[in-house]
């Protein structure tokens, strides 16, 4: 993933996020954009905290796809 | 000798404010026969450059009037070719704009006190007492050829480049600025009509496209013209819509090599042309590829640009069409990107992510045997992604940066091209074209009801031109080698210069064909220039 900050504000921080290992593209909303954020500046989150930090539900669920496509990597 | 727009003006003048009168000896406009160069003066203004307005919608004296009132609006959605310059001594304000057809490249450069401004990369460079090496554009360079996103650099410091449809605005302190003329968001929010039947929307694509063929001829049909040809469906319809509109006979010109024949099969071309009634010129092309010429390689020297791995090949069939005493030539260019319009809505509303996806996916074509880990680095950095200023671009970047990199030989074979796909009306058209599973449908599937128009034999797989590109591997070698020994790129850590050189000593070419032919032409190819420049290493 990339954080393009201006250009991510006129998206309505929707952006698109990549699988590095088949290529495929993922379209992100507001939701996705702010769990991603949040984990780019905390790196060195472990599995359990990242889903502490995830505000509800459905971050949860993000955040678990997000795993499962190699766009967040965990310990 | 090519002669070149050229602008020279130096500070002084500037701050003192320059009389319109006066402000024309800043300036070398070479006449041309197409576009037509103009100017305009009055008490207050300086106007002119070089202008093509297919879509009538222009005129050097509208030109005039909307930069003067600055009413850069008018050109958000026009894709004519122009290259403007405009001078206001009321507000000292200098303004240079090209079009967004990418017809007209434009370099320049502060050299101690005088703006220098041209279309010539040489034409500026030659003014410039040193170069340095610009890291990051130059892998810009090597890795896009600079169609990927909109750049205002160059693989030197010293000099930049205007990105198609942008104004360059030289102030009264002398600073500049470079701001894009394209509103994509406007264009964007034009809804086009959504096609359910593909059919339905390949007829209406053909009758647009006679429209747009027809404006383009109307404006040249007194020039000497005449058509590309490939086996392809693209310049195909180029050529049928100048049929339907010229009613008689023209010529066709086509470059052929047997040695991986592309999109240039020649039995597909005669069915072609029997049926059409066309007249058929063909330049074979086996020997020409890159580094094959020296006329190329002082090409790559002194004006650097095209500085793609068409340089030699391509030069010489433009040179062929001028010697048969064509100035006019349509083309096909664009015709590949137009069908996939739709993504202007997707894609295309996140182009640097896009971008930078698209090259990080590319590492695995094997790019480390090129490149050294600082140079992959350096390729993927996000830095260089999320710190670049963005020009947005409604045309595809790769159909109009292929007008901007070819120009210096356009312009000295005295040969305009012409690129009806080139239009926002066919863009905005084909935003509406049926999808099936999110995909666009391949060209056989779109035209295979055209039978007025197209062949049996075109409907056939696209072949490829590696082979014929890659010759140089194996041909050049010893100057492959020669070249790569004292390599700049090597010396500054970001290319495999010695493991190259050992690989082609050892007879291992194989690995640098195929993927990475182009983007290994592009090392030497730049290399090449740095070395023969004397660039330096900041």
């Amino acid at each position: 993933m990339i954080f393009i900050p201006w250009l991510d504000k006129k998206n309505g921080y929707q952006t698109i996020v990549c699988n590095p290992e088949s290529g495929e593209l993922f379209k992100i909303d507001k939701v996705g954009y702010f769990c991603l954020k949040l984990i780019d500046k905390n790196p060195i989150l472990d599995g359990n905290r990242i889903f502490e930090s995830a505000a509800n539900h459905e971050a949860e669920e993000f955040v678990k796809q997000m795993i499962k496509e190699n766009i967040i990597l965990t310990k | 000798m090519i002669d070149h727009f050229l602008a020279q003006i130096d500070k002084s003048s500037f701050k003192n404010k320059i009389s319109p009168s006066h402000f024309q000896s800043f300036i070398h406009l070479p006449q041309r026969l197409f576009p037509t160069s103009f100017s305009i003066e009055t008490e207050d203004y300086w106007c002119g450059g070089y202008l093509a307005s297919y879509s009538g919608e222009l005129s050097p004296k509208k030109m005039a009037k909307v930069c003067q009132a600055e009413d850069w609006p008018v050109f958000s959605e026009n894709t004519d070719d122009y290259l403007v310059l405009f001078y206001s001594k009321p507000k000292n304000k200098l303004r240079l704009l090209v079009g967004q057809s990418g017809a007209f490249p434009c370099y320049f450069a502060m050299r101690q006190n005088q703006f220098i401004a041209s279309t010539d990369f040489y034409e500026v460079k030659k003014r410039i007492n040193r170069l340095t090496l610009n890291v990051d554009s130059a892998i810009e360079y090597l890795f896009t050829e600079y169609a990927g996103l909109f750049t205002d650099e160059t693989i030197v410091s010293e000099i930049n480049q205007l990105p198609s449809g942008c104004l360059l605005t030289l102030s009264e302190d002398f600073s500049w600025k470079v701001t894009s003329l394209v509103d994509l968001d406007k264009f964007r929010d034009c809804r086009p009509p959504h096609y359910t039947s593909l059919k339905n929307f390949a007829d209406d694509f053909v009758t647009l496209f006679e429209k747009v063929t027809q404006e383009r001829l109307s404006l040249v049909q007194n020039y000497s013209w005449a058509s590309d040809l490939s086996s392809g469906f693209d310049i195909a319809l180029v050529c049928h819509a100048l049929k339907k509109v010229s009613d008689k006979p023209f010529t066709c010109f086509s470059r052929l090599t047997n040695i991986s024949p592309g999109d240039a099969v020649p039995e597909v071309m005669e069915e072609f042309v029997k049926k059409h009634g066309f007249y058929l010129k063909t330049l074979k092309t086996e020997k020409l590829f890159p580094f094959s010429t020296q006329k190329g390689l002082d090409w790559t020297a002194t004006h650097f640009f095209p500085a793609i791995h068409g340089l030699e090949y391509y030069g010489a069939y433009v040179h062929f069409v001028a010697q048969n005493g064509y100035q006019i030539i349509f083309g096909g260019n664009g015709g590949d990107e137009i069908y996939s319009s739709h993504q202007i809505d997707n894609l295309g509303r996140f182009p640097i992510q896009a971008e930078y996806f698209l090259t990080v996916n590319t590492l695995k074509e094997g790019l480390n045997e090129l490149f050294t880990s600082q140079g992959l680095d350096l390729l993927i950095s996000k830095d260089r992604f999320t710190k670049r200023p963005y020009y947005p671009s409604i045309l595809s970047t790769s159909t109009t940066v292929v007008r901007r990199l070819y120009f210096p030989i356009y312009w000295e074979e005295k040969v305009w091209p012409i690129d009806p796909y080139c239009d926002l009306r066919l863009v905005q058209l084909a935003r509406g074209i049926p999808l099936k599973n999110g995909k666009p449908p391949t060209k056989h599937e779109l035209w295979q009801h055209r039978s007025d128009i197209f062949v049996p034999s075109q409907f056939r797989p696209k072949e490829h031109m590696a082979d014929h590109v890659g010759q140089y591997i194996t041909k050049e070698k010893e100057f492959i080698i020669a070249l790569l020994k004292d390599s700049i790129l090597g010396e500054l850590g970001l290319v495999r210069s010695s493991e190259i050189i050992d690989n082609l000593r050892k007879g291992k070419e194989r690995i640098y064909q195929d993927k990475l032919v182009v983007l290994f032409h592009n090392i030497l190819r730049l290399e090449y220039f740095l070395q023969r420049n004397k660039v330096k290493i900041s």
